[in-house]
Parts: C-alpha cells; sequence; structure tokens
C-alpha cells in the first residue's frame, strides 16, 4: 500500500485495526456477506469466481454504463461482483438496486487504483479473480 | 481489457513476495502495448502475500489453494484461461527488458517455422553475491555454447504458440511436482512433434533470485536426480545440451578416467605420493573445464575464474553423486509418480477445484 494512502488513514485513529485491511476507512455496501464454499466444504467441482471493477476516485463514469457493464459480466456466469471505489460514486444506491448482490467497497478518494486492487482482492471470495477498470480504457487507468 | 489479445502472459508465484513485484512491474513497463496482452498470475498456494502484490498488476489472478503441486501444474492452469494465440510463460523472479515480450511477438510472426521462442539469462543477475554470479554465469554458459542446436524451452522467460503448447500436451505436471527440468521435457516433446523452437542468445533476461552455496548444491542435487532417474541422461544429453547438468558433468569422463589410471599406477608403485594424485586429479579437472573457466576469466575476470574453481568442483562432485542416487532410483523404484490418493482421483476423473495433477 502507498505512503499516500497510509497517511489518509491517519484520522481514523478510533478504528484500533488488527489487520492490513481494518487499517483502511473502507465500508462495503454489499447486500451481505455470503459464505465462502470453499472454506466450508474445502473443495468443489468447479473454481469460483470473482469480477473486481475499480474505479479512481480521479474520473467519472455515469451510473448508466457502470451498471451496463456490471450487469453484462455478471449476467455471464456465477461470478462475485466487487466494486472498489476511491470516494463514493454518485447514484451508488441505484447502482446497488439494480445490480444484484454487488459488493462495494469504499476507500478514501485519492486511493490509487493498485491499493483499491490489493484492497479488494482481500475480499474476493474467488478462486479465480478478475480485475478489470470499471472505465472502458483501462490501461490508460492501470497503467 | 480488450476483448481479443494477441498474448497471454503468465506468471507462476510460490511464495515469491521478494520478487514477483519487480517481474510484473517490468512485464507491464514493456514496449507492448497493453491492450495486446493480458497478464495471469497463477499462485500456487502461496503462504505469504504473493496473492496481493499479483492483484496490483494483473488481469486476473488463479489462486490455487490446499497442497502446492508445483509450477508445471501451475502454468497449465493458466493456459487453460489464457484467450492469447500466444502464450509467454514467465518465472516470478525473472525481470523482462523492455522489447524482449515485443521482440519475441515479432520474432514468432515473422517466422511461421518457429513455435516457440525462449530468452537465455544475461550476464548481470539481479542478486551479485559471489554464488549468484556463479551460477547465472553457468547457466549461461551452457545457453551461449549449445543454445542454438537444443530443444530447449526456457520456461524462465518463454513465448509458445497456444496450438503448439496444447497439441504437444502442455506441461507434465504428473511427473513434476517440483520446479525442476519440466521446461528441457516439454522442448524435447515439441521438438519431436515437429515443432521449430530457438533459444535466443540475443533476447535476454535477468534472474532476481539469491543464490547461496547450499541453494545451489540443493538445485543441482535435484536436476540431476530427475535427469538420470526420469529423463534419461543420454537421451537428454543429445536434445538438451545446454541444461546445466551436462554442463557439469560432460567434463567428468576424462577425469574419472584419469582417477582410474591413477588407482591402477598406484598398485605398481609402492609408496605413492597422496599429494600428488590429488594434484593430478585436480589438475585434470581444471584442465577439462578449461573452456568454462575462460568463459569467466573474460566475462568478471581471472580472479573470479579462480575463484570459482572450488565451488565448481563441489557443485560437479554433488552433480555425480545424484546421477548415481538417480540411476539407483530408477532401477529400484522406477519412474516417480504422484501419492496413491492423487493417483486414485486421476483414475476415477473426479472433477474437483484445484483439479487433480493430469496424466498427460
Amino acid at each position: 500500500m502507498s505512503s499516500e494512502a497510509h497517511e489518509n488513514l491517519a484520522y481514523n485513529a478510533s478504528m484500533q485495526p488488527t489487520t492490513a485491511f481494518d487499517l483502511y476507512p473502507y465500508s462495503t455496501h454489499g447486500v451481505h456477506q455470503r459464505e465462502n464454499p470453499a472454506t466450508r466444504s474445502g473443495a468443489r467441482r468447479t473454481p469460483r469466481k470473482s469480477l473486481i471493477f475499480v474505479m479512481p476516485g480521479d474520473r467519472s463514469v455515469s451510473e448508466e454504463f457502470l451498471t451496463r457493464r456490471l450487469l453484462a459480466h455478471g449476467e455471464q456466469d456465477q461470478v462475485d461482483l466487487i466494486l472498489a471505489c476511491a470516494g463514493e460514486p454518485r447514484d451508488l444506491d441505484s447502482i446497488q438496486r439494480r445490480v444484484h448482490d454487488l459488493q462495494v467497497l469504499l476507500a478514501p478518494a485519492g486511493t490509487s487504483p493498485e491499493d483499491l486492487r490489493e484492497l479488494a482482492m482481500e475480499r474476493a471470495p474467488g478462486d479465480i479473480v478478475t480485475l478489470m477498470s470499471a472505465f472502458p480504457l483501462d490501461s490508460a487507468i492501470d497503467d | 481489457m480488450a476483448q481479443s489479445v494477441t498474448l497471454s502472459v503468465i506468471v507462476t508465484a510460490c511464495d515469491s513476495v521478494s520478487t514477483l513485484a519487480s517481474a510484473l512491474r517490468a512485464i507491464r513497463t514493456s514496449s507492448l502495448p497493453r491492450d495486446a496482452y493480458e497478464l495471469i498470475v497463477v499462485d500456487d498456494a502461496s503462504s505469504d502475500a504473493s496473492v496481493f502484490i499479483a492483484s496490483r498488476y494483473a488481469d486476473t489472478v488463479v489462486k490455487l489453494t490446499g497442497e502446492r503441486c508445483g509450477p508445471a501444474y501451475a502454468r497449465n492452469r493458466g493456459a487453460e484461461l489464457a484467450r492469447g494465440q500466444l502464450i509467454a510463460f514467465i518465472d516470478s523472479d525473472v525481470v523482462v527488458r523492455k522489447d524482449t515480450l515485443s521482440t519475441m511477438v515479432a520474432t514468432l510472426a515473422d517466422r511461421p517455422d518457429l513455435n516457440a521462442i525462449s530468452a537465455s539469462h544475461d550476464e548481470t543477475p539481479g542478486s551479485t553475491n559471489f554464488v549468484s554470479l556463479y551460477w547465472n554465469l553457468l547457466l549461461r554458459f551452457g545457453e551461449e555454447r549449445h543454445g542454438a542446436h537444443c530443444a530447449q524451452f526456457a520456461s524462465g522467460c518463454g513465448m509458445i504458440r497456444r496450438e503448439a503448447f496444447l497439441s504437444s500436451g502442455m506441461f507434465d505436471e504428473w511427473r513434476f511436482a517440483t520446479g525442476c527440468l519440466e521446461s528441457a521435457e516439454l522442448g524435447v516433446r515439441l521438438r519431436h512433434t515437429g515443432n521449430g523452437l530457438l533459444l535466443s542468445r540475443d533476447l535476454k533476461v535477468s534472474y532476481l533470485t539469491r543464490w547461496n552455496m547450499s541453494k545451489v548444491c540443493r538445485e543441482v542435487w535435484r536436476r540431476s536426480r530427475i535427469l538420470a532417474r526420469s529423463l534419461g541422461y543420454v537421451r537428454m544429453s543429445s536434445a538438451v545440451p545446454s541444461e546445466v547438468v551436462f554442463t557439469l558433468t560432460r567434463s567428468l569422463s576424462p577425469v574419472l578416467a584419469l582417477l582410474a589410471t591413477l588407482t591402477l599406477a598406484a598398485a605398481f608403485f609402492p609408496a605413492p605420493s597422496v599429494l600428488l594424485k590429488t594434484g593430478l586429479v585436480f589438475g585434470g579437472l581444471l584442465l577439462t573445464n578449461v573452456p568454462l573457466m575462460r568463459f569467466y576469466a573474460e566475462t568478471r575476470g581471472l580472479g573470479f575464474a579462480i575463484a570459482v574453481a572450488p565451488l565448481h568442483s563441489l557443485a560437479q562432485a554433488v552433480s555425480m553423486i545424484a546421477l548415481c542416487t538417480g540411476w539407483v532410483l530408477r532401477g529400484i523404484l522406477g519412474d516417480p509418480s504422484p501419492d496413491a490418493t492423487t493417483q486414485a482421483y486421476a483414475e476415477l476423473g473426479l472433477e474437483m477445484w484445484p483439479p487433480v495433477r493430469r496424466r498427460r
């Protein structure tokens, strides 16, 4: 995690963190934390898949576009959808209403895309985790 | 990420926290356009933070859990997800140069006769301690001397056409549960099925692993033992002469002949000087290693070449003993195979995740 990200954490002294993830003043807006079958039964027939959308705070995207993108991937397969945002996006409630089972990870504005990815990975239960930008030109952001 | 990519880069990691970030950063900063490739990291049940480092750079992270099954298994799992027509395998301790991947792609595009291309070790490894320099240059020597004629597919940094990889049966995850010679074996198989391979001496990559004496001895022991037990020394020596075990043991035959002559001579001389005999054997050993020592002297100086001689003799001795052990084990136990449970699961064809190691 970058030093800037750590500096952003400093204000939240009341959290009494115990792990690296807890250090972060994130909040999850998931409908519910689903139980991971991997830890329940130890083995599965097929791999569990997670899809992480990373949305850095320096760009905005329309609710319609983001919802379409999430739904397109969510409907393809049985995947856990996670939206990791730096700062709270506009119309978050509306997105969550339209995309069922979407887990939202909110990090402070200014968190780098790499830190967002790392934070989201800690929440991803999948065996195969795909990381994408919420924007169409992900290379410009991720690089 | 574009829907169709030319290349899938697969990096396998296993407790690679010290080198993985550098390896992935080098791939991401390569001159290849970002939308031309996908980056897949397969984590082989690491107990450190490799998965989180991978998530900072990769497009897809595959988390294998439970028992570690080795890089051959992990690479195969990555290849199953790959969408590119070309697949590049890069180890988690390898730093590619800016133009390595683009040159490999261009070479395979220009030469339809080639199905796989590999990069070789450069002269300056990431760790510059004495043993790392010795080991890195030892590998480099084999690649420079025999690279042009060998069927080596270097999985440290190698690119292969997807069709050729799949049709050859992928890596042999059944026999190679640890990272050792599985890429050499794949290279031989590719060559036998008519695929063209190139181990390029001009394409160089840097290896970051820090070696010490015990690590070198263990690596030499493993490679030599597996070579003798599973692959066959003679068959591999003609197919993959650049393999480090052959660099170590090729010169041992004349030394053993000298030793035998001295032993025989001792029968006729009642009081032979032990010092003289030892000196003769070591002298013979050095003479048979002249090309290698010259290479060390040219690359790092005469002092380095002299200092390396005892370490090299030790590695040669370890390799020789390991080869003999491998031959004996092959005679008694045969080719190694996975444990009984894995074999039983494989026999049943049980569908599960992570999948049971597959017999080729």
